[in-house]
């Protein structure tokens, strides 16, 4: 073998690796760098409860206190042309699924305990109430922009230097791909899930 | 005296020869140069885009922003790549089982009719494949193989350039080994793997790379074949990406160069050999 077969057999090893590595965790990798938001677990994100009272003759959401959970204040942000929510918009394609926030204006109304929200909200919109504390952390948020949702942010130590560091080794990134493991990787999102909501 | 003055012509008819060797060499070099910058531009000007990016304050700024972007954060990407990589394979590969013995029942038997199939396959190799898809599709309906990775691999697997171009390689091979090989055995198929493939193997190597080539850069049959995005190779990603994702496309053009470039690097001294030993 010449020396220049052994140089191209190098190149092509390491160009082939790096597309092997990055197929199995690119989007993980991209996840760390990616402001990451918390939503609720599914059964408490979606505005499940509907209650229809009339006024005005229109067909309104009431978020009542019971359900406070689904619309917490914090969640519930004013700029100028009047109130705003962070939803969650799920995109699936080919590929893969794609989250991005989506900036919504709520038409509310504040009746003592209650916040009715007139419009702009509907059933099975997913909220994220954890918008404020990224804002406040200085991240750059926009609307539509790519997001990390649930419970990746919450495992402790997750970084992107570990992830880098570990890339072949990470227990978050191998639990993925290994099946054999998924019994212990679904508990362990449970338990996040769980830690998330309290 | 006479000898004298031939010697003399013979002189200036060299010096002739020398010095027009000599502008032909400057013209060959002058060509050369001009035609690898010709080609090199759009290389050029693919790696140059893949690294700038609009800014507002300096109008451009070079980063590598679109290769990050590429890595981390399209889905497309990768099994894209792969589907590239899995179609350049997967035709040449199977394609060579059929190319090889074709080439060598072209070259080295003795049917009537052996003048009349190489110029069919000649014609078949000078015609577009925009004539033979539209009958390529109708067939592959016929067989329920539209929208699926066969019916990509099928019509691929049968390549009369590669027929072609073994055909005109083991003409070269002298019938004297044939003839010489056939008191040893009457297998035929021996005859092909212990005195036939040995002495062609830097022709394959030429066809294999050539093969590869086009497989990897398919483009009109997974747009008319192919509805799934997931099945789709990077050949066609500008029906993924739209005008705002501009650098995205420059930078997975650049990439997409690689793996044809590294076979390049290992096929080269194979590719000049087989190549330089076909006598068109």
């Amino acid at each position: 073998m010449t020396r220049k077969n052994i140089i191209l057999s190098i190149q092509t090893a390491v160009f082939f690796a790096l597309m092997l590595a990055g197929t199995l965790f690119g989007q993980r990798i991209g996840d760390c760098f990616r402001p990451s938001v918390a939503v609720r677990q599914p059964e408490y994100r979606k505005i499940s409860y509907k209650t229809t009272a009339t006024i005005e003759s229109e067909e309104r959401y009431v978020v009542t206190e019971r359900l406070s959970l689904l619309l917490p204040s914090k969640a519930l942000r004013q700029e100028e042309e009047g109130f705003y929510v962070y939803l969650l918009q799920t995109r699936t394609e080919a590929f893969g699924t794609y989250y991005t926030l989506e900036k919504r204006l709520v038409n509310i109304e504040m009746q003592d305990e209650f916040i009715i929200v007139l419009s702009g909200l509907s059933p099975n919109d997913y909220i994220v109430p954890d918008v404020q504390e990224l804002l406040e952390s200085g991240e750059n948020l926009e609307a539509g922009q790519r997001v990390v949702p649930m419970y990746l942010s919450s495992i402790p130590g997750f970084s992107a230097l570990p992830y880098l560091l570990f890339l072949f080794c990470y227990p978050t990134a191998v639990l993925q791909y290994f099946p054999f493991f998924h019994p212990i990787y679904n508990t362990l999102q449970l338990y996040i899930q769980r830690f998330d909501t309290l | 005296m006479k000898r004298y003055g031939t010697h003399t012509a013979y002189l200036t008819i060299a010096k002739g020869y020398i010095m027009n060797a000599k502008r032909n060499h400057r013209l060959a070099v002058f060509t050369a140069v001009v035609t690898a910058l010709l080609f090199f531009y759009p290389l050029a000007k693919t790696l140059l885009f893949s690294l700038l990016m609009p800014d507002a304050a300096r109008g451009m700024r070079i980063t590598l922003r679109h290769y990050a972007d590429l890595f981390f954060d399209v889905f497309w990407f990768y099994p894209m790549f792969w589907n590239s990589i899995f179609y350049g394979l997967a035709t040449t590969l199977p394609a060579l089982l059929f190319i090889i013995p074709a080439g060598f029942s072209l070259a080295k038997g003795r049917r009537r009719h052996n003048g009349f199939l190489t110029t069919l396959y000649l014609v078949l190799m000078l015609m577009p494949i925009q004539a033979v898809i539209l009958p390529n599709y109708i067939g592959l309906r016929t067989l329920g193989l539209l929208d699926t990775r066969l019916g990509i691999l099928l019509p691929a697997l049968f390549s009369p350039f590669g027929v072609y171009l073994m055909y005109k390689y083991m003409e070269e091979i002298p019938d004297d080994t044939v003839s010489a090989a056939r008191l040893e055995t009457s297998s035929l198929t021996r005859i092909l793997l212990h005195v036939v493939i040995p002495q062609t193997r830097t022709a394959i190597a030429a066809v294999f790379l050539f093969l590869f080539a086009e497989g990897y850069n398919l483009v009109e049959q997974p747009k008319i074949f192919l509805k799934r995005e997931s099945l789709k190779p990077l050949s066609v990603l500008t029906d993924t990406l739209t005008i705002s994702d501009q650098g995205l496309l420059f930078a997975a053009g650049i990439l997409s160069l690689i793996p044809p470039a590294l076979l390049f690097g290992f096929f080269e001294s194979d590719l000049e050999a087989g190549i330089g030993r076909m006598k068109f």
